[in-house]
């Protein structure tokens, strides 16, 4: 079994206001892990930081990709401590955004994928 | 805003097919309100650019709504090119020509961040060696 993995970075500040920047990344339906880390930042006062995982979709048997959003505010059953999740993992993943906030901040969000089209072989 | 992008591309495995980026911008002031970068991959679902602005409208509104905030009406979007943004830098755009522009470097400790050159490093009262 081969493993593919990808990786992107993206820097966000600001100066005193609100900043954010979102990556999508989309690819043929495999078994993948996403994880989204901050790999340094900086806080001004009453600053904040937040890098997570906005919505994913899997394609179902049907060939439907099904999106589950948690950047929905509606939706509470997504919602843990207000904190995007910072890793999924999934058969059959075809898409996933990353979101990164900053307020009188900077840092550098990075979105890793790691990736295999043995799909049968997934555990949800 | 900067991305780089790596992996894929083993045994026949796929690699980045295209990186496209969008900025969100106030018209009144060209500070760029939200980037979006969209990077798709050989089999995946590839936007049109008319379709990937709206996409990095709607993440704009959803990263403002997850604020508390309302989103600006003065809002536009333009494409740009991912390798023209370098890592470190903070950019605008000039509405009127619809450009980006390359602004201040943003620095972690308060110092110039990596990677500028010496001249850009040289401090007030620090002299230039002479050389023959």
């Amino acid at each position: 079994m081969t493993l593919i993995a990808t990786r992107f970075a993206d820097i966000n500040t600001n100066g005193g206001d609100l900043s954010h920047a979102t990556i999508d990344v989309d690819f043929a339906p495999m078994n993948a892990m996403v994880n989204i880390s901050i790999s340094r930042f900086g806080i001004g006062g009453g600053g904040t930081v937040e890098a997570g995982i906005l919505d994913y979709r899997i394609r179902n048997d049907q060939g439907i990709d099904v999106p589950t959003s948690f950047g929905d505010l509606s939706n509470w059953e997504n919602q843990t401590a207000d904190a995007l999740p910072a890793a999924v993992a999934h058969n059959n993943l075809t898409h996933i955004t990353m979101l990164v906030i900053t307020s009188n901040a900077w840092t550098r969000g990075m979105i890793t994928v790691f990736a295999t089209d043995f799909a049968q072989n997934s555990d949800q | 805003m900067y991305i780089s992008a790596g992996g894929g591309s083993q045994d026949g495995k796929p690699a980045v097919q295209r990186i496209r980026t969008v900025v969100v911008y106030d018209v009144s002031s060209g500070r760029v309100v939200h980037t979006h970068h969209a990077v798709t991959f050989a089999g995946g679902t590839s936007l049109s650019d008319d379709q990937l602005k709206a996409r990095a409208f709607e993440l704009c509104q959803k990263a403002l709504t997850r604020t508390g905030r309302s989103i600006p009406t003065h809002l536009d979007a333009l494409h740009v090119d991912p390798a023209s943004i370098a890592p470190g830098v903070e950019y605008r755009v000039d509405p009127k020509r619809r450009a980006l522009l390359a602004g201040k470097p943003i620095s972690s400790f308060g110092g110039r961040p990596a990677g500028l050159s010496k001249k850009t490093r040289q401090t007030k009262g620090t002299k230039k060696r002479k050389t023959k």
